[in-house]
């Protein structure tokens, strides 16, 4: 994806847009706000494409007729009985004839460039099926704020919440061959219609710019989504038909945050392999003295729901062999390797590996603890998609924070380390959904056998840190998505107040593989 | 046995064919996730580096027509100057 260059966007391509408003009862001034940010448009190349949702108010019928007739671009229509959005909305797709509809909402605003820069991103990416933007809020004041920078291109997390929202650009071929926006969906009927949309596999690109301006008023979605309940409830009946549609085994939950999130079940039940590298690490563990390793088995054993998993440690000479004969006389599944080297996590991880059994693995740090019982099957579920790399938890500190929602690619490091688990974090409800990320940490993560020998495991180059980084990299640089979800949460009992020192020589050593993923990136890509 | 093979040179590949019949199964395991660590680190390091070039490129392209952008200005400048000179 390019950004408009310097000497600006490029034109030499003119893609003809229909801008999409469906009006009913819009406050005066807003409306001619937004009249006058489509006239104003730089690029000349629209048609607006406006349906009148039978107004109570007498003036916006004779507002539309006269503003059709001053622009030859401008098309309006009445409808002869109250439909509601989603009706006059696909009224408004009748007289579209442009090769891209834009949806604008009748008391929202485009930036004075916005479809200059949209037909510069398409100029730059002929085959583009859909585009999205950054958007802000116009406030109670009339001024500018609360901008949403939004993540690139994210599936997952678009089956949760529809951070695409404003300004969505699609392919008119592609909604005319959906049968437009669906009726009894008013409230949701964008992100029903992009769920729709991405059923598919789609070319998309985000604009990481604000081409939209969303007005705040009392009663609106923009304001509170709660306010409209009937759209919070809507927008459930949309990710649930999604879920039937592709085929997804899992249920709809409320995500809290007036957002869904899809927890998958997994399809089958194939064997899991718990790889914990340890070296018999003792530490204070809820006021008590205890071997983390010991507890972190203890609490699989006891919380754990899946039917069919194995555990393998991979343990340092030296580790007490007492501890090591418990564990061995335990009863489980349970596996001992010896490891003889110098420290070498990746190495351990690796043997570990190579030593398992089942299809899926699941790589853990000795200090943790299992808080969610369907925890394996949940993260299993995750990893069967095939379009997906790895999946990672949340971790919690023993005081309930954050100590990992995923990593963020500028760092790179633990993003929301510190938070609370509930918290709106970066305004957009991250903690809350399923979502991509740029990076997860090898303190507990999922990932198919095949993807991890299709990436050459952990490389053992990085002994110590950024090992997860690079193995991050190595599964996205092969096409795959990391996800991570707060439907399975651990506690990681590493320090709190830990500093990490990384080496120069490892971040050397990840800069100059990685540098497109990190130094390439002027922002985070996935950011909350 | 830990086994290191390099398979990037006659060397390294005549030391990996002779450990052939003596490794386990485990340590034939590690050694091609090993190679395949390696090989995508080195598959990354070229796009890197390729990135890098093209990037040097443009911005040696940049400077060629600012410097020829110069020349044309220094060729218009210059007749003048001699005059003045004179």
């Amino acid at each position: 994806m390019t950004s408009p260059d310097d000497a600006g966007p490029d034109l030499s391509r003119r893609v003809n847009f229909s801008i999409v408003t469906p009006v009913f009862n819009p406050d005066r001034k807003a409306f001619e706000a937004c009249i006058k940010s489509v006239r104003n448009q730089e690029y000349p190349h629209w048609e607006w494409c406006l349906v009148d949702d039978r107004s109570t108010s007498w003036w916006v019928w004779p507002r539309l007729r006269f503003l059709s007739l001053i622009d030859r671009r401008i098309k309006v229509r009445r409808r002869s009985e109250n439909g509601g959005i989603s009706a006059a909305s696909n009224d408004a797709l009748g007289l579209a004839t442009g090769e891209y509809v834009a949806l604008l909402d009748n008391d929202d605003e485009l930036t004075e460039d916005a479809l200059a820069v949209v037909n510069h991103h398409i100029v730059h990416n002929p085959d583009v099926d859909y585009l999205y933007s950054d958007e802000d809020k116009i406030l109670e004041d009339g001024t500018y704020g609360g901008r949403f920078t939004k993540p690139d291109w994210s599936p997952e997390r678009l089956l949760c919440q529809n951070y695409c929202s404003h300004l969505s650009v699609i392919r008119r071929s592609i909604v005319s061959e959906l049968g437009g926006f669906r009726a009894g969906y008013d409230g949701a009927q964008d992100h029903d219609l992009l769920l729709r949309v991405m059923d598919f596999d789609r070319s998309v690109v985000h604009i990481p710019e604000v081409l939209y301006h969303w007005r705040v008023a009392a009663g609106s979605t923009a304001a509170d989504v709660s306010e409209k309940p009937e759209a919070v409830n809507a927008g459930r009946r949309a990710v649930e038909d999604a879920v039937i549609r592709r085929g997804i085994t899992g249920e709809v939950l409320d995500a809290g945050a007036w957002y869904h999130r899809v927890k998958r079940r997994p399809t089958s039940t194939p064997r899991v392999s718990i790889i914990i590298p340890t070296c018999g690490t003792e530490g204070v563990i809820w006021g008590a003295r205890n071997a983390f390793v010991e507890n972190l088995v203890a609490s699989i054993s006891a919380c754990s729901t899946y039917p069919d998993y194995e555990i393998v440690i991979v343990y340092d000479r030296g580790t007490n062999p007492l501890l090591l004969r418990r564990m061995q006389d335990s009863g489980l599944n349970l596996r001992l390797v010896e490891y003889t080297k110098p420290f070498n996590f990746s190495e351990k991880c690796n043997i570990g590996a190579v030593e398992s059994t089942g299809e899926v693995l699941i790589f853990l740090n000795d200090d943790m603890e299992v808080i969610s019982p369907d925890w394996i099957e949940t993260l299993a579920a995750m990893v069967e998609d095939p379009t997906v790399g790895a999946v990672g938890p949340l971790l919690l500190f023993d005081n309930y924070l954050v100590q990992s929602a995923g990593h963020h690619a500028i760092g790179p490091g633990h993003f929301a380390r510190g938070m609370s688990p509930k918290s709106p974090a970066a305004g957009g409800w991250p903690l809350v959904l399923n979502r991509e990320v740029s990076g997860l940490t090898g303190a507990c993560l999922a990932i198919r056998r095949e993807v991890y020998f299709q990436v050459g495991g952990f490389s053992e180059q990085l002994p110590l840190n950024y090992n997860d980084v690079d193995l991050g990299y190595k599964i996205q640089a092969d096409g795959l998505r990391l996800l991570w979800t707060p439907d399975v949460a651990l506690f990681h009992f590493e320090s709190k107040s830990r500093e990490i020192e990384v080496s120069d020589e490892e971040k050397d050593f990840v800069r100059r593989l990685w540098g497109r993923f990190i130094s390439g990136y002027s922002r985070e890509p996935f950011v909350p | 046995m830990d086994i290191e093979l390099d398979f990037s040179n006659l060397q390294g590949r005549r030391h990996a064919a002779s450990l052939i019949d003596n490794m386990s199964v485990s340590e034939l395991k590690l050694a091609v996730l090993r190679a395949i660590d390696h090989a995508h680190k080195i598959s990354a390091e070229m796009i890197e580096n390729r990135a890098m070039t093209d990037a040097a490129i443009g911005q040696l392209a940049g400077l060629r027509n600012e410097v020829q952008g110069l020349r044309k200005l220094l060729d218009e400048i210059l007749p003048n100057w001699e005059k003045l000179q004179k």
